[in-house]
């Protein structure tokens, strides 16, 4: 169960001395295992508000809680650990680090915590489990697809376990066979039994999700349930 | 278009205000460097123009002259009069004088080991009986030695005013007397050499005009009367030396009666029992006096140093609490034609420590063959001369120019010490292994008459028509020096010699620095800081020609994908490179005005202006040619198995390992050659005063290579880890603490600067092998590199904000 309490945002601009508040009073539950989505238009705030959630932007007022844990409260180098073990992120440009390998990529969030050969089965288990065919794993992310891109990024986002996937129009820049495959692989995660936060201005893929919520003028509204 | 690339200039901000910095410290401190390292040359070449010279320019000896010490390791020894042999007569010295280009030629004929008169130091009328027992000693400095043996007087009262009946052993010479108890001091034997007075005075300024002096004392004339009139050898006397003397006197109250002695030798109450000395009991008598009972006993040592000089003694007398005052009422004795000379010292062991052996291992140990030489007046009537002082001399205290050697300076008043830095002096006999001063000077006539009618042994000449010690200078001397050389005589230039302690073993003294005198110290001297200069310029220029060649070639990489942008978008290809160009070049000529404003503030002489405007230029044409070249672009798909980032950012990495590389090999070489010539230098006198000349400058010098060193490392990083800021962003989404993060970027960052700084170390560790820099320097310079630029990297990674 993840508890958005009461949380706004607002940025400084640095040439006025003026301040957009780009969240406001913004207050969300996600029970576990549910997949919620959130749609707005381009600038509303959504990525902030997953950068709040995830815990990679601190809230000008607001907590987030995990369970009990509140996030904001954790010190750096616990929340870090909090964060890497418990939310896996996933972002519409895949940020994977170029000069790594797409195993490596898949291995890089728990580089310094398991064992190399432990964490290469799973990555290799993993990828294949999303489909990515084997002669790619040693291969630069520069050379596969914008699908596949995008398949090596949850990969390395689920590495960890996590009970929590923050995907950030993770279909933004795919076509629609692989926009579908990448819905049909996060609808998997969640029978899993993850917890699904999508941020999306593709109504088709917000569809997907228990819930729907509209984020606009830094408030987020109910919009409709789908099964 | 200046716009846009003013736009991406600000967009930047960081990495454009760090390549500022970075060029700004390039325009300003290598032209500064390049100054400094200028300025240090003319320093070296003034001082050595004003100080390089000695008193005189060269030494010329008879052929062969030269010692296996001389030869083999370029240095003479201080006062090195020697084994005066001699070899030079007075008409070649008159020949060599007469020569227009001869300013001075002042002969020097080492005649041996002379004495001069002795006088008796009288014993006081104590109280009771007493018997004092004596011990003369000399000195070293570290060592007491014992002169002849142990002696006794047995005083029994002073009968009377004029009657001091005492008793002692007399053996041969008989110099007792009834009115005093005076015991003659022991002779002692310096180093006498004999002089031209004009020339002499002429090349050391200092006064000999006592020479002329006519000594008519009336105990002379006795003496001369008695001796068939052989010559008086007039000497002058060095009025700064005094003999290394001591008395050790040990006195005992004895109850005995003088009328029982006398009786026991058959005297009557009234003789002198010093008469019985001829008597046949003299043996049991003296047999028991050494039985009777000491009542009291006592020893002193008395310090006789301050009243003898070498060539003339004071008469003394000891108070009743044993002080030494001068006496009125002396005995004396004369015989001064007796005299030694001494073979040179062989030094053995040149290669390491030069070993100094003993040849006779007497009190005072002798370290030289000595051989006795003359008539003495006990053995005969007809004695070859007579030594008379007639005056004193002073050589100047304090010389203008202490940093000039002057091998047979003849004065040379530098120390011999122990490594403990205790002075050694030279003891009263010839053998001392301490080259001796002139303690006497006489004249060339003298030196005929001792050594025959090749006395001299060494000329001193000094060149005509020279004011500073300049190449041209140089070259005159070796002209005259050429010119004697043909005549055959042994040649060598002193002109800018200098001092350098040598260390000796000496057999039981142990390690003991002596100054000795290095020979063409000057011109070493200006090559070694020559080379330093040269080696500094070109290091700068070549440091900053390659770092602006490096570093705009990564500021072309940088660029790679937003030209590949900009080309897909249309853009042609010139319209591109100008556009990169017209970016740098802002940057370029912001960091020149800027520098030319800071140069102004520093007052910065002309050349160092016209050095930043070259540097200037050439960026420009750097930039230029670099972004305007065709890119070879070739991917790659699969992955490096190691080193992946590394070998993927190789285009940006590359050159920042080719900084930290050019900068290692600029503090290490400059670290390393500066110290070593530093030391080097500071070997000699002359050098060591070059050094402190130079001292700032140098240091000036080294700030410099290091803020140069560090700046350009630091802004090279800098550049790199801006580019790369996504991906670290990247790290810290993905759940890793600031601690992976730095950890990982540490041990990436080791890997590829830690090889860079190794392959720079080792470069110039090779290149200052070759330049013959010591192994120490080495290590050294290339230490401080490494620990300097490791800290610097790591500094700049930790303090990374991530
Ligand atoms: N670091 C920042 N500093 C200042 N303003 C920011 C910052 N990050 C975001 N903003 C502003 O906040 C607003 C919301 O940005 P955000 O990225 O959350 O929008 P979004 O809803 O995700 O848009 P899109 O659908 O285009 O991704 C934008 O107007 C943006 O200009
Ligand atoms: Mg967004």
């Amino acid at each position: 169960m993840i508890s958005v309490k009461n949380v706004s945002k607002s940025f400084q601009h640095l040439s006025l001395s003026q301040k957009t508040v780009i969240l406001q009073n913004v207050d969300l539950s996600i029970p576990k295992g549910s997949w919620i989505s959130i749609v707005g238009p381009s600038g509303s705030g959504k990525s902030t508000l997953l950068n709040i959630i995830s815990g990679l932007l601190k809230p000008d007022t607001g907590e987030i809680y995990y369970n009990d844990v509140d996030l904001y409260q954790l010190h750096n180098k616990a929340k870090s650990d909090f964060r890497r073990k418990t939310i896996g992120f996933v972002f519409q440009d895949f940020k994977l680090l170029p000069y790594y390998s797409v195993v490596d990529n898949v291995m890089l969030p728990l580089l310094y915590d398991r064992k190399k050969k432990e964490l290469y089965d799973k990555a290799v288990t993993l990828l294949q489990s999303i489909g990515i065919k084997k002669e790619l794993f040693s291969r630069l992310p520069e050379g596969l697809s914008g699908g596949e891109k995008q398949r090596v990024a949850i990969a390395r986002s689920l590495i960890a376990d996590p009970d929590v996937m923050v995907c950030d129009e993770p279909t933004g820049n795919l076509d629609r066979e692989n926009r579908d495959r990448i819905i049909d692989l996060l609808g998997q995660l969640r029978e899993d039994g993850k917890t699904i936060i999508l941020v999306t201005h593709d109504l088709d893929v917000a569809d997907h999700g228990d819930k729907l919520y509209f984020l606009k003028d830094g408030s987020l509204t109910l919009g409709g349930v789908s099964v | 278009m200046i716009r846009i690339a003013w736009n991406r200039i600000l967009h930047r901000k960081i990495a454009s205000i760090t390549i500022l910095i970075a060029l700004i410290c390039l325009y300003v401190f290598i032209p500064f460097g390049l100054q400094q390292s200028k300025e240090t040359k003319s320093t070296v070449t003034e001082t050595i123009e004003e100080f390089g010279r000695g008193s005189y320019d060269m030494l010329v000896r008879p052929p062969s002259s030269r010692t296996e010490v001389e030869q083999t390791l370029g240095v003479v020894e201080e006062n090195y009069i020697g084994d005066s042999k001699g070899g030079i007569s007075i008409e070649e010295w008159n020949e060599i004088k007469s020569n227009p280009t001869i300013e001075v030629a002042a002969p020097v004929a080492s005649l041996g080991y002379f004495r001069g008169k002795q006088f008796s130091i009288e014993l006081p009328i104590l109280d009771n009986p007493t018997r004092f027992t004596y011990q003369f000693y000399t000195s070293d400095g570290q060592k007491k030695y014992p002169i002849k043996e142990q002696k006794s007087i047995m005083f029994f009262e002073q009968s009377r005013p004029g009657m001091v009946q005492y008793l002692t052993r007399v053996e041969s010479e008989a110099q007792y007397s009834s009115p005093a108890m005076l015991i003659i001091i022991p002779a002692s034997y310096y180093l006498l050499v004999a002089i031209d007075q004009e020339s002499e005075q002429k090349l050391t300024g200092i006064d000999f005009s006592d020479l002329n002096k006519k000594q008519e004392s009336a105990m002379l004339k006795t003496m001369l009367d008695n001796y068939g009139d052989p010559p008086v050898v007039k000497v002058l006397q060095r009025s700064d030396l005094t003999i290394p003397l001591s008395i050790k006197l040990r006195t005992e109250t004895l109850d005995v009666e003088l009328e029982e002695y006398l009786n026991k030798l058959d005297l009557k109450q009234d003789d002198w029992i010093m008469q019985g000395n001829s008597s046949v009991n003299i043996e049991s008598v003296l047999k028991d006096l050494r039985s009777e009972p000491i009542v009291e006993s006592n020893t002193t040592r008395v310090d006789l140093s301050k009243f003898q000089k070498p060539f003339n003694g004071t008469a003394l007398k000891l108070t009743k609490d044993l002080k030494p005052t001068t006496a009125k009422r002396y005995s004396a004795e004369f015989n001064t034609s007796v005299y030694y000379t001494a073979s040179r010292i062989e030094y053995k062991n040149l290669d390491t420590i030069p070993q100094v052996n003993l040849v006779e291992n007497g009190d005072p140990p002798s370290y030289k063959k000595v051989e006795k030489k003359g008539e003495s007046m006990l053995d005969s009537f007809d004695i070859p001369f007579f030594i008379e002082q007639v005056g004193t001399f002073s050589p100047l205290t304090d010389p203008q120019n202490k940093l000039a050697g002057s091998p047979l300076g003849i004065y040379g008043g530098m120390q011999a010490k122990t490594v403990d830095g205790e002075v050694l002096t030279p003891t009263t006999i010839p053998g001392s292994f301490i080259p001796a001063p002139a303690s006497g000077v006489t004249t060339l006539e003298a030196a005929e008459l001792i050594k025959g009618d090749k006395p001299i042994d060494a000329i001193r000449v000094k060149v005509a028509g020279i004011k500073k010690y300049d190449e041209a200078a140089q070259q005159k001397i070796s002209k005259v020096a050429t010119n004697l050389l043909k005549k055959g005589y042994e040649v060598d230039v002193v002109a800018g010699s200098s001092f350098k302690e040598l260390t000796l073993d000496v057999e039981g003294i142990g390690k003991v620095v002596e100054p000795w005198t290095t020979l063409g110290v000057a011109q070493e001297l200006t090559s070694t800081w020559n080379y330093v200069t040269l080696l500094t310029t070109g290091l700068f220029i070549l440091f900053s020609v390659l770092w602006l060649i490096v570093r705009f070639n990564y500021e072309k990489n940088i660029l790679h994908n937003e030209n590949t942008l900009l080309y897909t978008i249309g853009w042609k290809k010139s319209t591109i490179h100008f556009r990169n160009c017209v970016e740098q070049y802002l940057l370029i000529t912001v960091s020149f005005l800027v520098s030319l404003f800071l140069l102004y503030g520093l007052e910065a002489t002309k050349p160092m202006y016209w050095i930043t405007a070259c540097l200037w230029g050439l960026s420009l044409l750097i930039v230029t040619y670099l972004l305007t070249r065709k890119a070879k672009g070739k991917n790659r798909s699969e992955a490096y198995k190691r080193f992946a980032s590394i070998l993927y950012y190789k285009r940006l990495i590359f050159p920042a390992m080719m900084i930290l590389l050019l900068s290692s090999l600029l503090i290490g070489i400059q670290v390393s050659t500066l110290g070593h010539s530093f030391q080097k230098a500071s070997v000699t006198f002359l050098g060591e005063f070059t050094n402190n000349q130079t001292l700032w400058l140098q240091l000036s010098i080294l700030v410099v290579t290091f803020v140069l060193g560090v700046i350009s490392v630091t802004e090279s990083l800098n550049a790199l880890f801006l580019e790369r800021k996504s991906e670290f962003t990247m790290y810290r989404t993905i759940g890793w603490t600031r601690g992976a993060v730095i950890k990982h970027l540490i041990k990436e960052v080791s890997t590829w600067t830690l090889s860079a700084i190794i392959a720079g170390v080792v470069l110039g560790a090779t290149i200052l092998h070759f330049l013959n820099v010591s192994f120490g320097w080495i290590g050294i310079g290339m230490g401080t590199t490494f620990i300097l630029l490791t800290i610097t990297i790591y500094i700049i990674v930790l303090t990374r904000k991530l």
